[in-house]
């Protein structure tokens, strides 16, 4: 099933990466990385482990380093300079595989304490952003509550909400359904497909076929650190072109 | 069932020496004479002299102990953060510096490093009339001497301005960390608490018409005299004990920290927190839950090795205890007291501990 | 192509210089450092009086033993070097041999060769480093069981003991000869080898239903662990003889120490056993009850086994501690490595050494110390994969 076609021919590049190289020590993990993102488009990264693809992703906000090739968040470069680093992140939010809630605060404070401490918003205004934003994915119920008290599935979508509290103009997604048991994933990815409907830039690393052939623009199909191919779902899907893809497909299409 | 006939052999052997013996068991000597001199110290505040009882002996012992572990615990407190947070520096000389320090005094004993800092340090210091002097303090090897704010004879005690003092601080700083969590004003509230602290103590001290002045410690015929003073002994044994615990408290802090996962840096980096907000707002808080219980366990330690106090000649508890019982002969009973003494102390550190472990525990389902 | 290696000004920036803060830090540190460095060197070089410990070394090394039986001392130590080659070749079976212990061991021998030309030092110490790579040797050549080697190290452990101490027709030394490193070292693997099965039945005893055994086991095991070593120690000289019959041979001062560093040992041993046993998943013991197996040979054939695995990292790291912990019966009047050195340095003739020596017995500590504490980490890692 085909989403409505988006118009994105007039919207800018909001990430652009050029010449992207990155080293653990010897082991090359990304290779000569090129691509550019539109506002608005919703792009997939597959690819085996080890790809890269986590690597890359984490390199859209320094929480890894790149050695050389250039990254531009919404026509800032992200170099190393820490005051830059930090604004680029506050437009860039992040959903990270293991949620990585902070169990000492409550769901409200979780969502709450990057809108006081960084963009200095008052108490009773976060609240009351978060508060909306527990009710777009969907429990509002659990404001009071520790991260320790909730499934993995409410865990996750309290990251998304802590996420998108900073009105990122970008959200990145690091297998957010990976560490999930099974019944908890769609409810996940209902909060993410509404999410990519609403004209949030998204760049996902995910197994979720349906979920990418659902609400993805654009799948970028990532091996031993290269991007091998790029096409829209259904031509990936249908008709991949490589065969390294045709390899992958055929491993995770098989069970 | 050996085990128990081997007790029982035991449990048989030490009766019949302690009545062949006549060894008795009770603790009436404790009223007795001491007839020795304790060198330094006073219970609640009353000098002691060698006509006073073993008991009053005793106490002066312990107040001996609690002043050095108190202080040492504050101090060594200090320290090992100070040197547990530079060992994660990025700075590769300040994290190198504090590796050697740390692996050096945690790897030799304690009571090598006493004899080093009483023997080869405190003692080896210039006599009296050529005393090391900086900032107005002497250090010689009779002790350390230094200004200290004394409250003038017949003048109203200051103790209350301290207690106002404190409290406004405090009240100042919760009052404006509320303001700025709940209305997002920028005011630096610990450094106002900490005007607020001054600006009282200063009002204080004049409306109480100047109740303190300075004792500078001064040279005269028969030594230093003036000020605050701490005994070579006593210091000796507080650098010894702050310098051996801070490097335990260093590891402890540092692998406290390093247990916060790492997703927990990344996640509130990845929303734009500073290093320092989110080592403040997120790693300290859960590094502290793994912290707190070994640190109770170093102050534990540093309090029964104070006893080491014996070595160098610094009138601790154990030490007295020790002199007591082989001048009355009755060993058994000044050991028990010791036994005693430093159990409860055990007691006291370890209730703190879970205290605090039962107040900030996880909410878990 | 890009150079992923640093080079030494990249390092220096990102390393020393990063922030304003870090490089004022770099200049602070580098200055003091400098400072303290210089005025060690002036001090080591111009005032030291070195000579002190080469003067002493026979005495810091063991103390007040006599001469002409010093050959048992050598014995114990070639034996041990043997058997210590010989595990340690059998555990590197598989690995390559690393080239830098050798390297260090020939430097060993070769110094000692030179420097103590002529005195029995100069040729035991090549010979026990020598028996120490032929047991290397020796171990990777010859297969053997993980149990040969308890028995071997068991057997030695005796042995050694009873070299050092008992009489064997050319006159005994008794204890009160121990002394220097000697003594140290003896009164720690005596202390921690006996404190072994005593703290294990102690564990035990604490999770025992009888309230009498449990309720004794805890009430030792927390006096012991809320007091310091020093008090059981006096109190071990003071009533150790009190438990035996008047007629009995007195017990003299080593002995009466071991004891006390024994039980406290024990105690804190208890708490590493009690640890490990309560890390042992329940199913364990669900599983073995349900095949037939009484209570206790469950304890003794699946549960402790292993519990005690598990804290054989903090077993050694108890070891270190008291190894370092001996240091106290130079307090108790024992004239182990701390003991000599205080009556060197109390020596009319070497007045004002008080800085050498402490310096040097940090220097001995230190090195058997931070030596063991790799080889703990070492023995850790290899557990932790052989699981």
């Amino acid at each position: 099933m085909t989403q409505p076609t988006k118009d994105l021919s007039n919207a800018p590049k909001i990430i652009m990466v050029e010449h992207l190289n990155k080293f653990y020590g010897t082991f090359q993990a990304l290779k000569d990385v090129s691509l550019s993102v539109q506002q608005g488009e919703v792009v997939v990264v597959i690819g085996p482990s080890g790809s890269g693809k986590s690597t890359f992703i984490r390199c859209l906000n320094r929480l890894e380093e790149h050695q050389s090739g250039r990254i531009m968040i919404d026509n800032t470069e992200l170099t190393n300079d820490v005051r830059n680093i930090d604004s680029i992140r506050r437009d860039v939010g992040m959903v990270f595989q293991s949620f990585n809630l902070f169990p000492h605060l409550s769901v409200l404070e979780n969502i709450t304490i990057g809108q006081i401490r960084v963009k200095k918003i008052v108490k009773s205004e976060a609240e009351k952003i978060a508060t909306e934003l527990l009710e777009r994915v969907g429990i509002p119920e659990q404001a009071k509550k520790f991260p320790g008290q909730l499934s993995g599935g409410q865990q996750q979508r309290v990251a998304i909400a802590r996420a998108l509290a900073m009105k990122p103009k970008i959200m990145l997604f690091d297998e957010p359904t990976s560490a999930l048991d099974p019944e908890m994933i769609a409810e996940v990815l209902e909060v993410m497909k509404e999410l990519a409907k609403s004209g949030m830039t998204m760049v996902c690393v995910t197994h979720e076929m349906g979920f990418a052939r659902e609400v993805a623009d654009r799948i970028m199909f990532f091996d031993h650190g290269q991007i091998i191919e790029q096409a829209t779902p259904e031509d990936f899907y249908n008709n991949p072109k490589s065969e390294r893809a045709k390899l992958f497909l055929s491993q995770i299409l098989g069970h | 069932m050996k085990v128990l006939l081997t007790f029982w052999v035991l449990g048989q052997n030490l009766s019949t020496n302690l009545k062949t013996r006549n060894l008795s068991t009770s603790f009436e000597f404790l009223g007795r004479t001491a007839g020795f001199q304790v060198a330094e110290g006073s219970a609640f505040g009353v000098p002691y002299s060698s006509e006073d009882s073993y008991l009053k002996a005793i106490v002066v012992g312990l107040f001996n102990t609690l002043r050095v572990s108190l202080l040492g615990i504050v101090l060594a407190t200090i320290l090992g953060v100070m040197v547990g947070v530079a060992r994660l520096s990025s700075n590769w000389l300040v994290n190198r510096i504090a590796l050697v320090y740390v692996e050096v005094f945690r790897n030799t004993p304690l009571l090598v490093q006493l004899i080093f800092w009483y023997f080869a340090g405190v003692l080896t210091l210039p006599q009296v009339k050529q005393a090391v002097q900086f900032g107005g303090a002497y250090l010689s090897n009779q002790g350390f001497f230094m200004p200290w704010l004394v409250q003038k004879p017949d003048s109203i005690s200051f103790v209350p301005v301290w207690i106002v003092a404190i409290v406004l601080a405090l009240a100042t700083f919760v009052i404006l960390e509320r303001r700025r969590v709940n209305l997002g004003s920028n005011e630096p509230a610990g450094w106002l608490a900490i005007g607020v602290l001054l600006l009282v103590l200063i009002l204080g001290y004049f409306v109480l018409g100047q109740p303190l002045e300075l004792d500078l410690p001064r040279t005269t015929n028969f030594g230093i005299a003036g000020g605050a003073s701490l005994s070579p002994e006593f210091a000796a044994l507080l650098i010894g004990l702050v310098v051996y615990t801070a490097s335990f408290i260093a590891e402890t802090v540092r692998a406290g920290i390093q247990a916060v996962n790492k997703g927990q840096w990344e996640a509130a980096r990845a929303i734009g927190m500073s290093y320092s907000q989110t080592l403040q707002l997120i790693v300290l808080p859960q590094a502290l839950r793994v912290i707190i219980p070994p640190l109770g366990n170093q102050y534990l330690n540093l309090t029964k090795n104070s006893s080491l106090a014996t070595a160098i000649g610094f009138p601790d508890m154990f030490n007295v205890l020790n002199t007591a019982g082989n001048q009355s002969g009755f060993n058994l009973q000044t050991m028990l007291i010791a036994l005693l003494v430093y159990l409860v102390l055990s007691l006291i550190i370890s209730s703190f501990v879970n205290l605090y472990n039962r107040a900030t525990r996880l909410v878990t389902r | 192509m890009v150079k992923s290696k640093t080079d030494p000004v990249r390092w220096l920036r990102e390393n020393l210089f990063s922030t304003p803060w870090n490089t004022m830090l770099s200049i602070v540190v580098v200055i003091v450092v400098g400072l303290f460095f210089k005025s060690l060197l002036e001090w080591s070089f111009t005032k030291a009086r070195w000579a002190v410990i080469p003067a002493n070394f026979r005495l810091l090394m063991v103390g007040p033993y006599p001469l002409e039986q010093l050959w048992r001392v050598w014995a114990s130590l070639i034996a041990i070097s043997l058997a210590a080659g010989f595990s340690w070749g059998t555990s590197t079976r598989e690995q390559p041999l690393p080239r830098a212990p050798f390297v260090l061991l020939a430097a060993i021998a070769l110094l000692a060769l030179v420097w103590q030309f002529g005195n029995p030092s100069g040729t035991l110490v090549p010979v026990a480093c020598a028996s120490l790579v032929g047991g290397v040797f020796l171990g990777r050549a010859i297969k053997t069981q993980n149990k040969f080697h308890y028995f071997l190290w068991t057997a030695l452990f005796f042995v050694c003991v009873a070299l050092i101490g008992f009489n064997f027709g050319s006159g005994e030394v008794p204890s009160s000869l121990w002394g220097g490193l000697l003594l140290t070292v003896l009164l720690s693997v005596v202390s921690i080898v006996a404190s072994f099965p005593l703290g294990v039945l102690l564990a035990i005893g604490r999770r025992s239903k009888l309230p009498v055994v449990s309720g004794f086991c805890i009430f030792f095991i927390e006096v012991v662990r809320g007091v310091p070593l020093i008090a059981v120690l006096f109190m071990a000289q003071l009533f150790v003889p009190f438990f035996f019959p008047a007629d009995f041979p007195q017990l003299d001062k080593v002995a009466r120490a071991m004891i006390g560093m024994t039980l406290f040992s024990a105690a804190y041993m208890a708490e590493n056993v009690r640890g490990g046993l309560q890390n042992v998943p329940t199913g364990q013991d669900e599983a073995a009850r349900a095949i037939g197996l009484s209570a206790t040979q469950t304890l003794f054939l699946i549960v402790l086994p292993q519990g005690l695995r598990a804290v054989i990292p903090t077993i050694v790291g108890q070891f270190i501690a008291l190894f370092k912990d001996t240091s106290l019966v130079e307090i108790i009047g024992l004239t182990d490595l701390v003991g000599i050195g205080e009556a060197v340095r109390n020596n009319p003739d070497w007045l004002g050494v008080t800085r050498e020596i402490p310096i040097t017995l940090g220097a001995i500590y230190f090195i058997f110390t931070y030596s063991m504490s790799l080889a703990a980490k070492n023995l850790e890692q290899r557990l932790k994969t052989s699981n």
